[in-house]
């Protein structure tokens, strides 16, 4: 599972995000040097970002990086804690499968109406089966952490950022 | 069901599982789509739910979030924090208190080229930490100041936090960035002069300025890099955006690029720093994403309910003069800031509190302003208090020890709260400057 984590973010982190970086500041060196803006510019950039923005959704489950209140893990005794543990991913997994069918269905809708950016002709639907395939991983990491025994979280910060 | 209990019903039970750990986007993404099942129906819900993930992630301006994460991570990584420090204990040695004085500094210019206190605090804490204890300041003191001053990275521009309040209230996110300039100045100086006010924590500085001037003989023009890449940098994001020269968008692209090419230049930029830079900030603009639409989905779901509406009439009902609403808000952030963390506390509590502040009077510019210097508070104080633990974890210093010192800070902080609540136009008046 590490592994396929991994290749999925994989290349959103070292392809998909440097590219995004670049047309950024790409589209301000055309536009205000040189008087060439791109006019598909901001239709890919939007596209790019939402690949960059979901990519990494899977790892933060399975590495339980996400944003949240830790202040029971000390305090319930062990058995409680990893009850509730238990319990906490099975319904992250849940709320993470209902993202995964509700932009599953997007993206048919959108393969069946033809939606696609504007200036570029790029269609809708494979960048959201991506995120229906992420939101997918990211249920089926969460339910590998509810059964996989659970240790007293060392505080990772990593993912909460200020 | 009338639609405002069912809204009351459905803020309480995931405010529950929030305090018992669930994944805060998980919680408010899950709430929301459960009001709108019983609301409007179980396609009504997943409609929305597909609808908030695919605006918010196309969302031109949320290309900002990662962008700025880079920025701040590129610069953690190359290093370029640590010649600030040293310029910065050069200048200030001969001031009592020199050493926290001259952390201060640099946090607040590390802060002027990310967004993000927590890679303040990391860097700072490596940096700083070591010195000022090796040079006599008591542990506490050192600490605490470290954790306390990254915290002005967020309301020094540019600003993760400001940009997801942007987002999320459609304020000019140019506009907060310039607003926060005047508080992160005032707030820099008010933190400085909490470090030199302690002085039984610290030695005499002529015994410190001795050592700086024994230990560090680089030449200043090798350290000029770090200060003046950041000057630069901060000039042309920020300056850019206050002179309408650029979108924050197109800045924080510039910005991504001036701090890559300086780190190449100087030769502080490996393959491994690179490519842990690329990968936190896709998972940390990962995390903040999911937050930010799980917020989203629950208050589109909250206005259908009018719940917010009964809050605010009812905060209109009490004819409490606006002074001491905001100063309840304060509070409130207070103990909303010891048990949750501060994006959390932000989406959760912006469907609320940002047309109570409107209603009483306050642009919603000052708003972002005064929930970012909260933010700060939430960021030091027990038990969540994020700058705190990360500090722990980087200097090994217990928690507990880091809590006792920031206390001092968090009053400056507070009274620069109370500036802001009698002086609004310490945050709005440079905005309105702005072509």
């Amino acid at each position: 599972m590490r592994r396929f984590i991994a290749f999925f973010e994989g290349w959103v982190v070292y392809i998909v995000l440097p590219a995004l970086a670049l047309l950024v500041t790409a589209d301000v060196i055309l536009r205000y040097v040189l008087n060439l803006p791109l006019q598909w510019g901001n239709d890919v950039k939007e596209l790019l970002l939402l690949l960059v923005v979901v990519a990494g959704l899977p790892g933060v489950s399975h590495d339980d990086q996400h944003i949240r209140v830790g202040l029971l893990d000390n305090v319930l005794p062990r058995r409680v804690y990893r009850a509730w543990s238990t319990v906490r991913h099975i319904l992250t997994a849940l709320v993470a499968a209902v993202i995964a069918y509700a932009v599953t269905d997007l993206a048919f809708d959108m393969a069946r109406y033809g939606d696609g950016a504007e200036m570029i002709a790029i269609p809708f639907w494979p960048f959201a089966a991506f995120v229906a395939a992420a939101a997918a991983l990211s249920a089926v990491a969460e339910l590998l952490r509810a059964i996989t025994p659970h240790k007293k979280p060392a505080t990772d910060f990593s993912a909460k950022d200020g | 069901m009338e639609p405002l209990t069912l809204g009351i019903i459905v803020m309480s039970i995931m405010l529950i599982v929030v305090v018992l750990g669930m994944p805060v986007a998980y919680a408010l993404l899950g709430a929301g789509a459960i009001g709108y099942a019983i609301l409007s129906g179980p396609s009504q819900a997943l409609t929305q739910i597909g609808i908030a993930l695919w605006d918010n992630g196309t969302n031109f301006l949320f290309i900002t979030v990662p962008m700025f994460i880079l920025m701040g991570q590129l610069i953690f990584h190359a290093g370029l924090a640590e010649d600030i420090f040293t310029l910065a204990q050069r200048a200030t040695r001969r001031l009592p208190g020199g050493l926290g004085v001259s952390t201060v500094l640099a946090s607040a210019g590390f802060g002027a080229v990310t967004g993000s206190s927590v890679a303040a605090v990391a860097t700072m804490g490596n940096i700083a930490v070591p010195q000022m204890i090796k040079r006599g300041y008591t542990e506490r003191l050192a600490s605490a100041t470290v954790a306390s001053a990254a915290t002005l990275a967020i309301i020094i521009p540019p600003s993760v936090p400001l940009v997801i309040y942007g987002v999320w209230s459609e304020t000019s996110i140019g506009a907060l960035f310039i607003a926060g300039i005047v508080p992160g100045i005032i707030l820099t100086l008010f933190y400085a002069v909490t470090v030199m006010v302690q002085r039984s924590q610290y030695p005499a500085a002529s015994i410190v300025a001795a050592k700086v001037e024994d230990e560090h003989r680089r030449p200043l023009s090798d350290l000029a890099v770090g200060l003046v890449s950041i000057v630069v940098i901060f000039i042309v994001v920020i300056g850019g955006i206050y002179a309408g020269a650029f979108t924050p968008t197109e800045a924080s692209g510039v910005g991504v690029a001036g701090v890559f090419i300086i780190a190449i230049i100087s030769r502080r930029m490996t393959l491994a720093a690179l490519r842990a830079a690329l990968k936190e900030t896709v998972r940390t603009s990962a995390a903040i994403f999911m937050i930010l639409t799980g917020g989203i989905v629950l208050s589109r779901f909250l206005v259908q309910t009018r719940l917010t509406d009964a809050v605010v009439g009812l905060i209109s009902d009490l004819n409490a003069p606006p002074p001491v609403i905001l100063l309840a808000l304060a509070a409130l952030y207070l103990f909303l800031g010891a048990i949750m963390d501060t994006f959390g506390m932000l989406i959760l509590t912006l469907p609320l509190v940002l047309p109570i502040t409107i209603a009483i009077g306050y642009d919603p510019i000052w708003t972002g302003i005064y929930l970012t210097v909260l933010m700060e508070v939430a960021m030091l104080t027990p038990p969540i208090g994020l700058n705190v633990f990360v500090l722990e974890r980087v200097t090994g210093i217990p928690a507990q020890r880091i809590f006792a010192g920031v206390w001092h800070f968090v009053a400056a902080s507070m009274l620069m709260v109370v500036l802001l609540i009698f002086f609004p136009e310490i945050a709005t008046w440079l905005p309105n400057t702005m072509r």
